[in-house]
């Protein structure tokens, strides 16, 4: 029985390493449902990824702490954790390339801070959620594999140029905005376009939750006001932008995902 | 039973690559400070890096240097197996799927005046910056509002950071700071930097459409093993 489980491995091996080595990946599914499913399966992982940056500040920007556990299967395990916490089911299978690659650049990004983040004289190393969220979708995206992730916003609310919705994009933000858009619902198009090319397109409204408000809610919200009297509070948030005064709920912005047919 | 199998099928394997010994015709584009020219021949972490991975699994590597073009054109014809390092993907060149290293350019500070998040564009305002002379600036940073100071001749780069670290720069731009802040760096027991995330492209290893399957997946191979073990980022700062 052992034998045979090792050369399934071996063949599993031989055959990831063969598709591995194709300098592009050529998407195809069953069916356009069986597409959505690996959309929000990859929007949540995304999601849970952020999740484990906002819950890990203290021992990111700490010059001290012991930062092990936010590298490699460690880092890994928290976002499984925290998947099963926020969506209350258990973490992907990963039984596609593009959530194995997403994986792996999620390690990979967390790897290429580490200088910074085990950085002994600074304090605030700015990888919050939103910077996390930045770096993974410009190398998830830049792989070349035909699937590109994005994290935007509506362009009043736009703090990173690189982040500008298409219009696509800015069209599905304002069916968001819509009163007859139901809360938290994401919208799928199977026959969109990117760059001129067809493309599955897929966008979840993120609504502002509380470790958004730090930097994007009103002067309360700041961290950098704690234990200070009113007089002396600042409107513009540790990294130096104005804070745009958004509420508990209200919308933010999107992450948007698209796979070239 | 399992472990004796499992023995004898890596003996099996390794033994089957070292008869299979081969040399690989291994172009090098010059890409400072990875690869340069000496005496028309390439040298450099990249090419230290490259000679590992291909002389570790029994195989030999035979160097050359040419133009980009050239090189190109010598890959597609089957003059060279692989060429490297090639800047982003493009729809006409075979490369692996994983990029050998990352370009990301950022911006390097003394770390008390550290910035880690370079979308904050408005913070550039005033700010003194040098670069080395001739290169490309993104244009967030070059319509910000900084004082930019180009420095010339061929130790630029090295002068940059000294007039950083002495206060003479508020900033020094660098086209791929993930060389110079890195853990191994000592550079960066002073200095930090930060990114311009979204200009960030990938550097390939690309590979001749005329080299046999069977070794370019194990080559392939070789090169996916090494950087999980050692990136070309750690091992290039490597002290």
């Amino acid at each position: 029985m052992k034998i045979l489980k090792f050369i399934t491995l071996l063949l599993i091996l031989v055959s990831a390493n063969i598709a591995w080595s194709e300098p592009r990946y050529k998407y195809t599914s069953e069916s356009d449902v069986e597409t959505q499913q690996l959309l929000v399966e990859m929007t949540r992982m995304f999601t849970a990824a952020k999740v484990v940056i906002f819950k890990n500040q203290p021992v990111i920007n700490s010059t001290t702490s012991n930062k092990e556990n936010l590298f490699g299967d460690n880092y890994l395990k928290q976002v499984k954790v925290a998947y099963q916490n926020v969506f209350k089911e258990p973490f992907p299978k990963s039984d596609h390339f593009f959530k194995e690659q997403f994986i792996a650049c999620m390690i990979e990004v967390m790897d290429e801070n580490r200088t910074l983040i085990t950085d002994v004289d600074i304090e605030f190393k700015g990888l919050i959620p939103a910077t996390y969220a930045s770096q993974l979708s410009h190398k998830f995206s830049n792989l070349g594999l035909g699937i590109k992730i994005k994290f935007t916003a509506p362009k009043k609310l736009l703090r990173n140029q690189f982040n500008e919705p298409d219009a696509w994009e800015v069209d599905s933000i304002t069916k968001f905005l819509e009163d007859s858009w139901v809360k938290n619902e994401a919208y799928f198009d199977a026959s969109a376009m990117l760059n001129d090319k067809p493309a599955f397109r897929y966008i979840t409204p993120l609504y502002h939750s509380k470790m958004c408000l730090g930097c994007h809610g009103v002067a309360a919200d700041n961290p950098l006001n704690k234990n200070k009297p009113e007089y002396l509070w600042t409107s513009y948030d540790i990294a130096g932008f104005p804070m745009e005064g958004l509420l508990l709920g209200q919308l933010g912005g999107g992450v948007s995902i698209s796979i070239f047919k | 039973m399992f472990k004796q199998l499992s023995v004898l099928m890596t003996t099996l394997y390794l033994f089957s690559l070292n008869v299979s010994a081969y040399e690989y015709r291994v172009g090098i584009i010059e890409y400072p400070p990875h690869a340069q020219l000496e005496n028309k021949l390439p040298n450099g972490r990249i090419v230290d890096y490259v000679q590992a991975i291909i002389t570790s699994h029994g195989h030999q590597v035979k160097l050359s240097a040419s133009p980009v073009k050239r090189a190109l054109k010598r890959l597609a014809e089957g003059d060279l197996d692989i060429l490297l390092p090639i800047e982003a993907s493009t729809e006409n060149i075979l490369t692996f799927t994983k990029p050998l290293f990352k370009l990301v350019p950022g911006l390097c500070f003394q770390k008390q005046d550290f910035l880690p998040i370079l979308s904050a564009t408005h913070r550039f305002k005033g700010m003194k910056v040098g670069h080395t002379d001739g290169i490309d600036i993104t244009k967030t940073l070059d319509g910000s509002g900084a004082k930019l100071v180009p420095l010339k001749g061929k130790f630029a780069l090295e002068r940059g950071l000294k007039m950083l670290k002495a206060g003479r720069f508020d900033a020094f731009y660098h086209p791929n700071p993930i060389f110079l802040y890195h853990r191994n760096n000592p550079n960066s027991k002073h200095v930090a930097c930060s990114y311009f995330h979204g200009l960030s492209s990938n550097t390939y290893v690309a590979v001749s459409p005329q080299l046999n399957e069977e070794r370019r997946v194990l080559l392939e191979g070789a090169f996916n093993s090494m950087m999980e073990n050692e990136s070309y980022t750690d091992f290039f700062n490597e002290l």
